[in-house]
């Protein structure tokens, strides 16, 4: 009897993703910024597993970003130099012009972060006056590999835009929020460097997917796409800090494939 | 405006070098707003801030002057461009 190859659909899975909140301080008394590169940076999180968001069904694999902001306020016009480091070893090197009164915020993204990390920013001025007073910190998803077969219908049914704060303003939010999906054609060569992606929003539904085994299925914006161990920065008038966001999966339903000879 | 430079090199900098640099950059590209270097990556990464298509064409024209025919990525709003060699 002949035999014809098939794939068995799976049942609906839901994936449901929850963001820590993020961890702000605001310093009482403003820091007096050095004018040379300071032995210990002003900001430093070490990275806890508290810290990582959770997934309702454990994934097939993932990456971690970490976000972390270093803020305050310059009085005399002046130039601002940042350090980003992991581990104490430099990650990137910097500087900002920034006006008199302007506030300004470095948000470092740092690639790839496991627990026990330690994730710091070093801040100095060419002005003697200049401050700091304010750090945040969270930890984002990318490189989400649901399970290494292929997807089928998959929804974004939410998505969320992190982080949010409780001092400053987000920078030019987009109207539209959309995350980034890897999508394969059914004969498209899988490799590292081979790849589609597209952006959906929610409701969008995706009909077959297949994982990359770098990117996975859906990946992030800043930290990866963009930013991937680098920083944003932004100074403004008024505005403390004023911050760039990721949107990132909050509910994600799915079934996978498996092929069988029937 | 943000212009990326692959410098090909992969060298932490001090505070004393980062100086040394910014001035360099500063005097080069008048309305520089910030720059950035990866010594993971050797990538730097030029700030222009916000600037009109007409001035965006022009600037990008006098970098890839500057540059001397170094590779170059354009990354502007969501758009990522990168040149060949």
């Amino acid at each position: 009897m002949a035999r014809i190859n098939a794939q068995i659909m799976s049942a609906r899975k839901v994936f449901d993703f929850t963001y820590q909140t993020p961890q702000e301080t605001l310093l009482g008394t403003p820091q007096t910024l050095p004018t040379s590169e300071p032995a210990t940076p002003q900001v430093s999180y070490t990275v806890a597993s508290g810290d990582l968001p959770s997934v309702s069904i454990p994934l097939a694999g993932n990456k971690w970003i970490g976000m972390v902001i270093g803020a305050g306020q310059f009085v005399t016009a002046g130039t601002l130099s940042w350090r980003m480091k992991k581990n104490g070893a430099s990650v990137n090197t910097g500087t900002l012009s920034v006006s008199a009164n302007y506030y300004y915020t470095v948000q470092a993204w740092f690639h790839d972060v496991s627990v026990g990390d330690v994730l710091e920013i070093a801040l100095w001025s060419s002005v003697a006056d200049s401050k700091y007073d304010y750090k945040a910190y969270q930890i984002h998803i990318t490189r989400i590999t649901f399970y290494n077969k292929p997807l089928s219908n998959l929804k974004i049914d939410s998505i969320v835009a992190q982080p949010v704060l409780t001092l400053g303003n987000p920078a030019a939010p987009t109207a539209n929020w959309y995350i980034y999906v890897i999508h394969k054609d059914y004969n498209f060569t899988p490799d590292a460097t081979s790849y589609y992606y597209r952006s959906a929003s929610a409701g969008d539904t995706l009909r077959i997917l297949y994982p990359d085994p770098t990117y996975g299925t859906m990946y992030t914006k800043n930290g990866d796409v963009s930013s991937q161990n680098a920083v944003t920065t932004q100074t403004h008038a008024s505005q403390r800090p004023r911050y760039s966001r990721n949107y990132l999966p909050s509910k994600i339903t799915l079934r996978y494939l498996t092929p069988r000879e029937i | 405006m943000i212009v990326i430079l692959d410098t090909g090199k992969l060298q932490d900098l001090t505070d004393a070098q980062m100086k040394t640099l910014d001035s360099k950059l500063r005097s080069r590209f008048l309305g520089l707003i910030g720059w950035s270097y990866s010594p993971l990556t050797g990538e730097l990464t030029l700030d222009f801030g916000e600037v009109d298509e007409e001035a965006l064409l022009t600037k990008i024209a006098d970098i890839e002057a500057k540059a001397e025919g170094k590779r170059k990525r354009l990354e502007l709003l969501e758009m990522i461009k990168r040149w060949p060699e």
